[in-house]
């Protein structure tokens, strides 16, 4: 097997991986904010200030497997 | 802590990546320097739609379906379009950009670093303060 038929292969697989995780990890911060505002209205600037903080950062860990990926996809061919 | 410390955030960035841009034209490379102003500006194109997005539909007021349309229209095709041009493109380099992409992040951290080391300061400043009165009284 060449490096780049494992690239071919894994490059799809981790950043499915990576979509997932931050999926996932969107999920539960977002339902966790939603429970914390309906609990505390008074503090529902605070609390959504960071989970916007903490959406931006999940999503870029995203953009930074997809970058990488359109990088190594350049050394398939 | 409000929306207005992203607003703050977003401003800072974009002053930071200018100050970068000019440096790094001055001293480095062009393309470099454009490439972090360009990343730059994308992240901060892109938190100021999810900042906008999260606040149209989770604020106190009647989330407005179409506002909320328009903002998931522009972000999420075009901004991220605009991102893969700026990747394909190869006119500036990856790291450049990625570089102008993280900066926000630091500015969030360092931001964040120096509003708990002000708090704490001020934790100080008011037990000293209480500790002088008791002494006093």
């Amino acid at each position: 097997m060449t490096y780049q038929i494992a690239l071919a292969l894994t490059l799809p697989i981790g950043l499915a991986i990576a979509a997932i995780g931050s999926a996932f990890g969107l999920g539960r911060a977002v339902s966790a904010a939603m429970e914390a505002m309906g609990r505390q209205p008074e503090a529902a600037t605070r609390i959504q200030t960071g989970m916007i903080i903490g959406c931006a950062l999940l999503e870029a860990l995203t953009i930074y497997a997809l970058v990488t990926v359109f990088i190594l996809q350049g050394k398939i061919s | 802590m409000g929306i207005e410390f992203i607003h703050r955030v977003i401003k800072t960035s974009l002053v930071v990546s200018v100050i970068l841009f000019v440096c790094v034209t001055f001293y480095y490379d062009f393309k470099f320097g454009s490439g972090i102003l360009a990343g730059c500006g994308w992240s901060c194109l892109n938190l100021y739609f999810l900042t906008n997005l999260i606040k149209e539909a989770l604020g106190a007021q009647k989330p407005k379906n179409t506002k909320i349309a328009l903002i998931i229209l522009v972000k999420f095709p075009l901004l991220y379009l605009l991102g893969y041009f700026l990747l394909r493109t190869d006119y500036f380099p990856v790291l450049s950009l990625l570089s102008g992409f993280t900066l926000i992040f630091v500015v969030i951290f360092l931001k964040a670093l120096g509003r708990w080391i002000i708090s704490i300061s001020a934790e100080k400043q008011s037990s000293l303060g209480s500790l002088e009165k008791k002494s006093k009284g």
